[in-house]
């Protein structure tokens, strides 16, 4: 490709086929991300509100806002909600679609289309609404403790949103309810894609099932086991509409996730400033920690 | 596996049986599970049309009409859009390494933004540009979020198509501007298929950016529900109503796409990556 | 190419791309930025051609008044063609505008056919030729949504329902249209006149800082309810009296201790249904008082009030930290004891339903539990209202309802229409809460709007519109006028909503603060340290003198007992 464009024009060579099938999407990204983003960092560093006047004549007042959310023992609960809510989830996530799609891939059974179609519709429902029908199930006087009561005999009123580490795990399992199918789909395509000769060369060798899985299937699904978790921790992060809905922020503050956090101080009490001093934060960690994650997945130098 | 897919469906069972109880049986202890005279008053009024038993305080529902065409709509053109400006950049940046890691990178970033972050300035530059409270204010900032997922998939596909079969089409006297639509599209039609259902579903589901962008012409499903929730009292019945109508284009939509879905999948994400 | 000038090549693009947008959008903002806002809004502008004439020359009533008024400017063509008022709404209250015109509604609980009524918006159409437009959104938009038009100064709204504790925020944001000057002209005969509204309303509500600037809308308050069937069985009131040593408090408690007593007595929830002394089974709780945020929050200001609660002490410190705040937290997680967990952050949808059902004993709540008592097995006689309990200082017995209006009237400075004829959402703001038009909207299904007009209660027109749509439950024992009582058992002890600035971002930092409390995350000392400090935060950033001149201004609505208590004339 080198000396193709040897003799062409200048402007041809800068601006050549390639590019011009990327500028929509740097159009795009620009115009609707870059902009906002920028604004958000100038707003960051004013003392906009605005219930106290207008954002461009709002003065400047540097990293005021930036130390003062740092320190806020409410900011770093969200954080803390956030990591628990996403571990949690996640984790469960990953353990439930692996085990599904390797019960899929290993065994044959009728109907396995229409499981499957079944698994993949909780993905499908509106996380707000999943939020609210799990609200109502996890009632102390809800769909939950009735089944528990007539299965167990006795009463069970268990205040699942009303304790906190209950009310966190429901938030997980609500979440977990709804985007399993997405971590099934991923670990059953890997599965399907691996070349099968290593696997029947095994079996023929004689080796368990638990041998093949541990020692020839996990290895080499190693790089869609790592881009599944982080693309999956990298949406739950940002969860807003399932405990938005469900717990409102939980007992106290004990659910509110990081988006709850900047949701209720940029829209509810029009903090804009100061929250878009967290927001910054938070985005800019997240990168950094995606970088250091995603390492071993980079192409290696050509 | 049965277990499987009863907790899968339990929700969705729960939401359908609420959409046909009557308003005294909503929140009734001991809970109630099958409705004793189940009506479709619940529909009727999510459409405007007269269901005399939901208006038990007074509260006149929304119609969800609207809401409707709105989030098609959206889903819709975000999805088209999407996958169009994605595939073209991903195939330049599989083919020829355009801006090297660093595009690649500076898209995945564009998910990682908490939308919050973002939206009030958005809605200030928005205002400017008289795109608040517009179907295509909310394509413009769903295209500029969901772009990446598009290029994540597709770009792994395209990695995996060999440069042999470009190179033949070249020589062939294919030209250069219609090799990625004519040669390689069919070959990653999975991948695509896959990405575009991702993006319907998550245009459609979207329901955070759409609450404060949104005001009274473009309300999107999500927020529809959210109006009857607090609007006087959680209207369980037209709420249950409407989610269950909404789940079903998407269900349609995998369905469709099912096939392509997991072929797709296979084929482009692992390899890509070696 | 190399891949290293591809690179550079598409980052220098890129970057080419970006500034240009951004210089694009940075200079555009900035252009839109400087130029002069909308029309001002305190001068009449559109009216200097008219002839001067007296207010009283337009009509004898607001309503009438309004109608002519409006007319007048369409004639003198300041009205532009096709303009209409855009008015937002709470989903609640949709009923109330906007009845299906003609579409009947069965009562469940009385099987009574209830005949839609008016539509009001079509009627002030057809009187004024001026079109309204409303838009619902839930409680939780209501605000967020509006406060955003101070941002985008968009002018999506002419006619806003707000919670009128946020009434500051909306006039420091520049959105609340001042209305002193219609309020000369016009004279809507909101604070003063011949039908003028509740004293703690009209004048504590909608004057701020001296001037004007709403209207009342929904008027409905809390009051007490129990079961009354319950309440007079002599079974149990000998039984009552043996477990606590005084007899059952037959015309409603007087005190949060005897409401605790019988949420005790009265829980009769082991984990499954009970047997009733009337022979009925049950899981009957002892209690149900609404602990979501908002709730909690009036709850506690009762309390906190009654306690002889101050917000401010006379150094503009803030009095949060103290004795009195522990002791009405404490008391208030001690009744959750009694009650469904799930009152924790729900409210009357799950009460209603309940209460008729014997799930409930007592609660504090919005008149139209009445009607949904009456319903099934309870009845009329399963429906007693009384006023709110109080806690005795000093010997005297306090007691407070904080009215706490779901919504009142604002209009927007950069609607529209406002921005160019602001008389006409006044007008239509006038209209709408005329003593008479408002008696017509209480035969609408919704909230009760505007009750507190001190006319409605003595007026005999008014009074059968009211029991036309609200009759006294049937059961009821003779005399007694069911939901109406609500309002009349409540008026003495009347007070103020905390109306200050940055009101949302207090009644969450107490309202999760005492949630955290409620659910044992926290102990109280933590939680009452922490409103004090976040309260102090507040206003400090929002100016903690405005802050202690609003608060004078709440402590003028303090009902006679709570004033004699703190010396205040």
């Amino acid at each position: 490709m080198d000396n193709k464009k040897g003799r062409t024009s200048w402007l041809k060579r800068k601006f050549g086929f390639n590019v011009l099938l990327i500028i929509p999407l740097q159009v795009v990204l620009n115009f609707v991300l870059i902009v906002p983003f920028a604004l958000a960092i100038y707003l960051s560093l004013t003392n906009w509100s605005p219930i106290t006047g207008t954002w461009y004549t709002s003065p400047i007042v540097g990293a005021d806002n930036y130390v003062s959310i740092l320190t806020t023992l409410r900011f770093q609960q969200a954080i803390y909600n956030t990591l628990v809510i996403v571990g949690g989830a996640v984790t469960l996530e990953f353990v439930l679609g692996l085990v599904l799609a390797l019960a899929f891939f290993s065994w044959d059974f009728r109907g396995k289309s229409i499981f499957a179609s079944i698994f993949l519709v909780p993905m499908m429902v509106i996380p707000a609404i999943s939020g609210f029908t799990f609200q109502t199930i996890f009632a102390t006087q809800g769909a939950l403790n009735d089944v528990l009561t007539r299965i167990s005999g006795t009463a069970v009123a268990v205040d699942w949103l009303h304790v906190p580490s209950s009310a966190l795990l429901a938030v997980i399992l609500a979440d977990a309810w709804q985007w399993t199918p997405f971590m099934f789909l991923l670990m059953y395509a890997g599965m399907t894609a691996l070349p099968s000769d290593p696997i029947r060369a095994a079996r023929v060798m004689g080796a368990s099932e638990r041998q093949i899985f541990r020692r020839i299937m996990l290895p080499m699904l190693r790089p869609i086991i790592t881009i599944a978790l982080i693309i999956r921790s990298l949406e739950a992060f940002k969860i807003f509409d399932v405990p938005f809905i469900m717990t409102q922020g939980g007992p106290g503050t004990t659910t509110e996730t990081i988006s709850i956090f900047l949701y209720k101080f940029a829209i509810e009490f029009a903090r804009v400033a100061w929250a878009s001093a967290g927001a910054i934060v938070i985005f800019v960690a997240i990168v950094f920690v995606t970088l250091w994650a995603s390492k071993p997945l980079l192409p290696k130098a050509e | 596996m049965l277990v499987a897919a009863f907790f899968a469906l339990f929700p969705l069972f729960w939401l359908v049986t609420s959409s046909f109880k009557s308003p005294l049986e909503w929140f009734l202890i001991p809970v109630v599970w099958i409705p004793a005279h189940p009506s479709f008053d619940s529909y009727a009024a999510i459409f405007g049309l007269p269901a005399p038993s939901i208006n038990v305080v007074g509260g006149v529902l929304v119609p969800s009409f609207y809401a409707f065409r709105n989030s098609l709509l959206a889903a819709i053109g975000t999805t088209l859009a999407a996958v169009v400006i994605g595939y073209m950049g991903a195939y330049t940046i599989s083919r020829y390494k355009t801006g090297g890691a660093m595009t690649y990178f500076f898209v995945l970033t564009s998910r990682m933004l908490p939308p919050v972050a973002v939206v009030i300035p958005l809605l200030v530059f928005f205002q400017t540009l008289t795109l608040v409270d517009t179907v295509e204010g909310l394509v413009l900032i769903y295209l500029g979020v969901n772009v990446a997922f598009v290029i994540w998939i597709t770009r792994g596909f395209i990695d995996d198509v060999p440069k042999e079969v470009e190179e033949a089409a070249a020589l062939d006297g294919v030209a250069k501007w219609s090799i990625p639509f004519r040669i390689i599209l069919p070959l990653v039609k999975g991948g695509v298929a896959a990405s575009a259902l991702f993006v319907f579903i998550l245009s459609w589901t979207e329901f955070g950016i759409a609450l404060i962008l949104t005001q009274y012409n473009s309300t999107t499903i999500p927020v529809q529900l959210f109006k009857y929730q607090f609007g006087g009292g959680p209207a369980l019945g037209p709420m249950a109503a409407l989610s269950t109508l909404a789940v079903i284009p998407v269900i349609i939509l995998g369905y469709l796409i099912q096939k392509q879905l997991v072929k797709g999948l296979s084929m482009g994400s692992i390899r890509g990556r070696r | 190419m190399t891949r290293r000038e591809a690179i550079s090549n598409v980052t220098v693009a890129g970057a080419a791309i970006g500034i240009a947008i951004v210089a694009g959008a940075g200079g555009y903002l900035a252009g839109t930025a400087v130029s002069p806002g909308k029309s001002s809004t305190t001068t009449v502008t559109t009216t200097a051609t008219q002839a001067t004439t007296s207010a009283v020359s337009l009509g004898a009533t607001p309503a009438d008044r309004a109608v002519n008024a409006v007319k007048a400017l369409k004639a003198s063509g300041a009205i532009p063609a096709g303009a209409k008022i855009r008015f937002l709404e709470a989903a609640f209250r949709a009923g109330n505008m906007t009845p299906t015109a003609g579409q009947t509604r069965t009562d469940p609980y009385t099987g009574k056919v209830i005949q839609n009524s008016i539509n009001m918006l079509t009627k002030w159409n057809d009187l004024t030729g001026v079109p309204v437009e409303m838009d619902l959104l839930n409680d939780l938009q209501l605000y967020d949504k509006a406060i955003s038009e101070a941002t985008t100064k968009a002018g999506t709204w002419d006619f806003l329902g707000q919670r009128i504790d946020f009434l500051v925020d909306f006039i420091n944001s520049g959105v609340a249209l001042d209305l002193t000057a219609f309020e000369a002209k016009y004279v809507p005969e909101i604070r003063t006149g011949n039908c003028p509204v509740t004293p703690v309303f009209a004048q504590g509500y909608y004057t701020s800082d001296g001037k004007y600037w709403g209207f009342p809308g929904c008027g409905d308050w809390f009051s007490y309810y129990n079961r009354r069937d319950l309440v007079t069985n002599p079974k149990l009131q000998s039984a009552f009296e043996t477990q606590f040593g005084y007899q059952l408090p037959v015309q409603g408690p007087d005190t949060w201790a005897q409401v605790l007593d019988m949420a005790k007595f009265f829980d009769m929830y082991k984990g499954s249904e009970q047997t009733l002394p009337d022979g009925s089974t049950a899981t009957l709780r002892g209690s149900y008082f609404f602990r979501d945020n908002w709730f909690s929050n009036i709850e506690f200001r009762i309390r906190f009030l009654e306690l002889g609660g101050l917000l401010f002490d006379n150094n503009k410190n803030v009095t949060l930290d103290n004795a009195i705040t522990r002791q009405a937290l404490t008391d208030m997680k001690a009744l959750t004891s009694y009650q469904a967990k799930d009152a924790f952050t729900s409210s009357w949808p799950t009460m209603y339903p309940n209460y008729s059902n014997k799930q409930v004993f007592q609660t504090i709540s919005w008149a139209s539990v009445a009607q949904f008592a009456a319903s099934g097995p309870v009845g009329g006689q399963g429906f007693g209202v009384y006023q709110t309990p109080g806690y005795v200082v000093n010997n005297k017995l306090i007691r407070v309802t904080v009215l706490y209006d779901q919504t009142s009237y604002i209009i927007e400075k950069y609607g529209k229409l406002t921005s160019v004829v602001p008389d006409v959402p006044f007008l239509f703001g006038q209209w709408l809460t005329d003593p008479e038009i408002s008696t017509q909207e209480l035969a609408n299904p919704g909230a009760i709007s505007d009750y507190f007009r001190t006319c409605h209660g003595q007026d005999e027109r008014m009074i059968a519109t009211f029991f036309a749509v609200w009759p006294p439950n049937p059961g009821i024992e003779p005399g007694r006028r069911g939901a109406a009582e609500a309002f009349d058992v409540q008026f003495q002890s009347l007070c103020g909503t905390w109306q200050m600035a940055g009101m949302h971002e207090l009644q969450d930092l107490w309202g999760t603060q005492m949630n955290a409390y409620f659910t044992g995350v926290q102990d109280v000392d933590t939680s009452v340290k922490n409103m004090q400090s976040g309260t102090d935060g507040v206003m400090d950033r929002l100016g903690r003198d405005a802050q202690f001149q609003r608060w004078q201004h709440v402590v003028q609505t303090f009902p006679p007992a709570l004033k004699v208590l703190h010396g205040i004339s």
